[in-house]
């Protein structure tokens, strides 16, 4: 059996707070301007109670089969062939975010920060970091993530506070963007910015009982969703939309506009870090449940032997992108268009089969 | 292992060896919660665990028997023949009725007459009975053995005129000698000679009479030793000013006299195989949790090896995480702040030899604490703690921050301060990262010299440092002045930590940092937080979590970063799992709700 060690509901909550929320932080916001212009901030939560929906499926499914994580789910409730599948189809889409991810970052990195460094030298120093938290364990994961999510908040709240100065409300006008009908499939559709919430499924034994990813489940996804809607006010608020859907990083670039009198001009750092350290643990969480999958999988009691090579594929899968263009178009694109679907359906036919087929226990008495 | 093993081992998949590693989780003994006891009130009860086992019954399975397969049953025949060895060897070492014989087994044993430490003294009690006695030159004290040993054995009295002890009656007559000749306070008996001999080299004076198989230890131990003086590494300004010395009995005296409660345990263990060296371990029944006292008598009985030096190097025996570089054990000097651990629930272990109490378990917050907070108000100790890990954050990362800033994010530093920064360095032929090297090395050579130089020549060293090493390296440009501000201010940092084990895992931690900094600014920065945070949040401190009780999140602590008032700290730390979770009354200060006629408000 894979130990993957026990963790409380803090620490399983802002693991997944910091996954989902991290892509404020890179292309994301822009690529949302230019498809909703200044109603970002609202739409987002309409994501955010579409994901809300899917995670109810998800935890409906994990409260029939108390004591099994999701992968034993779907062997259980769709048979091992169909299980397999399901669970292969998950595992790939989660290694597509993870390498979409560290490619995503690798292009931001070199636009704002070290262009002339190699991508590389980006993309193995992260691989390395991802490989030695994975062997290290997913508890540690969690702990680190709790640990330093007060330095985050506390450098989040800091660049959003120090650029009132830039802020006008007249830029959240029109009020209703390009339109109410387009703001609300948008935001149906781009609910896969909260699909990260899976993760809480992959290690549901993890986790002391139903109730507890229950919790950690939705408080997560309402963090993240109030979190990135402040920050997409923000960003909303800094720039007008037409200038918005041409920033690559808009809280790079927001955290660069900061002038208070001669000394606090810039604060990049204080942002660089919690975008560093936000990046790292997201990555390393999805990818730790895409090795956890594949072993599981193929019932491999040792994780070690495989992350290694895993951290390879890795590597080689975030340095397949060619530019920031294909990273962000391509791939970004269709994870946000079509990536609710691993997350949110699958559970939800797995759902479906195993009351139909009446699987696991009906109720929790 | 061979070169080709080793390489064999490499690139093949090896099974984890390690079993499951000790967790302090949460049992039954939760329910303690349920009890408000108070450490006064356990004056009563004998200990918490009885109570427990009293009220609770629990049912543990049946074990079932199933045939053995051949290693098993080869084992416990193995086994089994040990245990009749060891029982016929025992037999063999028992004390004999024959003076003669049991003389020549004592000199056999201590190698005498090359050994010339050992002194044996034949004498005849009451001018009749044959007898000798044994002890270690310089470890047992002469004045006692002249006067109250030798002395009333000898001397003139009953023991010469009374003709009552006939030789069949032996144990009556060394019960006589007990009760009414040796006026010595700790006497006991012993039958075997290792026995014997354990006590003799710790200094103590063993008594063997003619047709008597029972030898009589008597305590005489006085060997030199250091007097109780001022701590030298844990110095306080408001709080007691003592410490541990290197004597074991000493040090568990000390504990003692400031906690007087029958329920503070001290258990003696042997450590060192050959030295024959011993280590109390100090817990209080009825508050700690007993897994975790389980947990530390395992470790060191586990131990085999043949010489232990002190808590120095027992602690790098028992430790979770012998490859981690945080320290797991928390060691001090003083006796006041050992007792205060003591009343948290935690276990404490003295080595004979070393001025040191090792607290176990431990978190890292732990190593930011100083027996001063708890002595001073309830702001100024927070306000302390935050300074300190402000020390803790300039004393890893300043170098690091600078190296950072000046070779990959210059646009980060205000225009004025990076016009002062590059004109400090226009002089300096070498790059940044040479820079911090050279002076933190020029550092660290000076402080590990400062820990050898004689204190005569203390003050000297001080000057060539502050001077040759500041000034003159910057007059000839070897390095610019902010550097060495940076330095200085990394060392002070450093200076501050309370816990000399985390300031020296620091200090190492500073170089990597600075190493990451250079390949990557920001960025490798980052990813070394990452990586160093991810290591110290596996690790475990005998079953606890290193970040408890944050990361874990158990209840609230009021004594981790913020020191609250005295009177707000009523439970003991959760994480713990102690037995009797109470610290204080409900209300710990009831002065406020009461009138001065003690009725309430």
């Amino acid at each position: 059996m894979i130990r993957e060690g026990k963790f409380g509901v803090q620490e399983a909550m802002w693991l997944t707070t910091i996954t989902i929320s991290s892509k404020v932080f890179y292309t994301s916001p822009g690529l949302v301007v230019s498809i909703v212009g200044n109603t970002g901030w609202y739409m987002t939560l309409i994501s955010m109670a579409t994901a809300i929906l899917g995670f109810t499926f998800i935890y409906l499914l994990l409260k029939r089969f108390p004591d099994k994580d999701i992968i034993a789910i779907f062997n259980d409730t769709m048979g091992g062939i169909m299980g397999f599948i399901f669970s292969g189809i998950l595992g790939l889409y989660l290694l597509f975010v993870a390498t979409s991810t560290i490619s995503e970052f690798n292009e931001v990195v070199k636009v704002y920060v070290f262009p002339l460094t190699p991508s590389v030298l980006i993309i193995a120093l992260f691989a390395l970091g991802v490989l030695v938290l994975c062997l290290l364990g997913l508890e540690s994961l969690a702990r680190f993530a709790k640990l330093s999510v007060y330095a985050m908040l506390f450098g989040f709240i800091l660049i959003l506070l120090l650029g009132i100065h830039n802020y006008d409300i007249n830029r959240l006008f029109p009020i209703l963007g390009y339109g109410f009908d387009k703001i609300l499939v948008s935001g149906v559709v781009r609910s896969s910015s909260y699909g990260e919430v899976i993760i809480l499924a992959v290690f549901a034994t993890s986790l002391q009982g139903v109730h507890h990813i229950k919790k950690a489940g939705y408080t997560s996804l309402i963090i993240s969703g109030l979190s990135i809607s402040v920050s997409l006010l923000a960003f909303n608020l800094s720039f007008p939309y037409y200038i918005g859907q041409e920033i690559v990083a808009p809280m790079y670039q927001m955290a660069s506009l900061i002038d208070y009198g001669r000394f606090i001009q810039r604060v990049e750092p204080v942002f660089l870090f919690i975008w560093f350290l936000s990046s790292f643990i997201a990555v390393t969480g999805v990818f730790y449940c895409f090795v956890s999958i594949y072993c599981k999988m193929f019932r491999i009691q040792d994780i070690r032997p495989i992350v290694i090579g895993s951290v390879i594929i890795l590597f080689a899968g975030a340095m397949i992108q060619s530019n920031i263009g294909v990273t962000a178009s391509l791939n970004i694109q269709n994870i946000r268009q079509y990536g609710w679907i691993p997350p949110f359906i699958l559970p939800l036919i797995s759902l479906v089969i195993g009351t139909l087929r009446k699987r696991g226990v009906k109720s929790c008495g | 292992m061979t070169f080709f093993e080793l390489i064999k081992n490499l690139i093949t998949y090896q099974k984890p060896t390690k079993g499951d590693r000790f967790e302090l989780l949460e049992d039954y003994t939760e329910r303690a919660d349920l009890v408000d006891l108070n450490i006064s009130n356990m004056n009563s009860s004998k200990s918490g665990q009885d109570t427990f086992s009293d009220t609770f019954s629990f049912k543990t399975p049946k074990d079932k028997k199933h045939p053995l397969d051949v290693d098993k049953w080869n084992e416990e025949r193995r086994q089994k023949a040990n245990i009749q060895g060891e029982s016929t060897s025992l037999h063999k070492d028992h004390i004999s009725k024959e003076l003669y014989q049991n003389q020549q087994r004592i000199k056999q044993k201590f190698s005498i007459p090359k050994n010339k430490d050992i002194i044996i003294r034949d004498l005849k009690i009451g001018g009749k009975t044959e007898a000798f006695i044994v002890y270690v030159d310089g470890m047992a004290d002469r004045k006692t053995i002249n006067d109250y040993i030798l002395g009333p054995l000898m001397a003139e009295g009953p023991l010469r005129t009374e003709p009552c002890f006939k030789e069949s009656e032996d144990h009556f007559f060394i019960d006589y000698i007990l009760k009414n000749v040796l006026s010595v306070n700790n006497i006991i008996k012993a039958t075997t000679y290792d026995e014997v001999i354990l006590q003799v080299l710790n200094g103590l004076t063993a008594l063997f009479v003619d047709d008597s198989d029972v030898c009589i230890i008597i305590e005489s131990q006085g060997y030199e030793k250091r007097t109780v003086d001022q701590p030298i590494t844990e110095t306080v300004i408001s709080g007691p000013h003592e410490a541990f010395t290197e004597s074991l009995r000493t040090n568990l005296t000390l504990v003692r006299r400031i906690i007087r409660n029958q329920n503070l345990l001290t258990e003696i263990l042997p450590i060192g195989k050959t030295d024959n060296s011993k280590c109390g371990i100090m817990y209080i029944d009825g508050v700690v949790n007993n897994k975790v006292v389980d947990e530390v008598k395992r470790r060191i009985e586990s131990i085999d090896i043949d010489f232990i030096m002190g808590s120095g190097m027992l602690n790098q025996l028992i430790e979770d995480h012998p490859f981690a570089i945080f320290p797991q054990i928390l060691t001090t000097e003083r006796p006041d702040r050992t007792a205060s651990f003591l009343m948290e629930g935690k276990v404490i272990i003295i080595c004979d030899g070393t001025p040191y109490a090792s607290v176990v378990p431990v978190t890292f917050f732990h190593m930011f604490h100083s027996s001063e907070d708890s002595f001073m108000r309830w702001q100024f100790g927070t306000f302390i703690r935050f300074i300190r890990l402000m020390a803790f954050g300039l004393a890893l990362f300043l170098p690091a921050f600078y190296i950072a800033l000046t070779l990959y994010h210059p646009e980060a530093v205000p225009t004025e301060l990076l016009l002062a920064i590059e004109r400090s360095r226009e002089n300096v032929p070498f790059p940044v990262i040479v820079e911090i090297l050279l002076m933190e090395i020029s550092f660290e050579l000076i402080r590990e010299a400062g820990v050898r130089v004689p204190d005569v020549i203390g003050q000297t060293l001080g000057i060539i440092g502050a001077l040759i090493l500041g000034q003159s390296a910057v007059a000839a440009n070897l390095v610019s002045p902010i550097l060495v501000i940076i330095v200085s201010i990394t060392g002070l940092g450093n200076f501050a930590m309370p816990s000399y084990y985390m300031g020296v895992a620091i200090r190492i931690l500073k170089f990597l940092f600075i190493f990451l900094a250079a390949i990557a600014g920001f960025y490798g920065l980052s990813l070394g937080i990452f990586i160093v945070g991810g290591f110290a949040c596996s690790m475990k401190s005998f079953g606890i979590p290193y970040f408890a009780p944050i990361a874990p999140k158990t209840k609230i602590n009021p004594d981790v970063i913020v020191r609250q008032p005295l009177w707000r700290q009523t439970m003991r730390p959760d994480f713990t799992n102690t037995l009797n979770k109470r610290r204080a009354g409900k209300i710990a200060r009831g002065w406020p709700y009461k009138n001065k006629g003690g009725k309430k408000k």
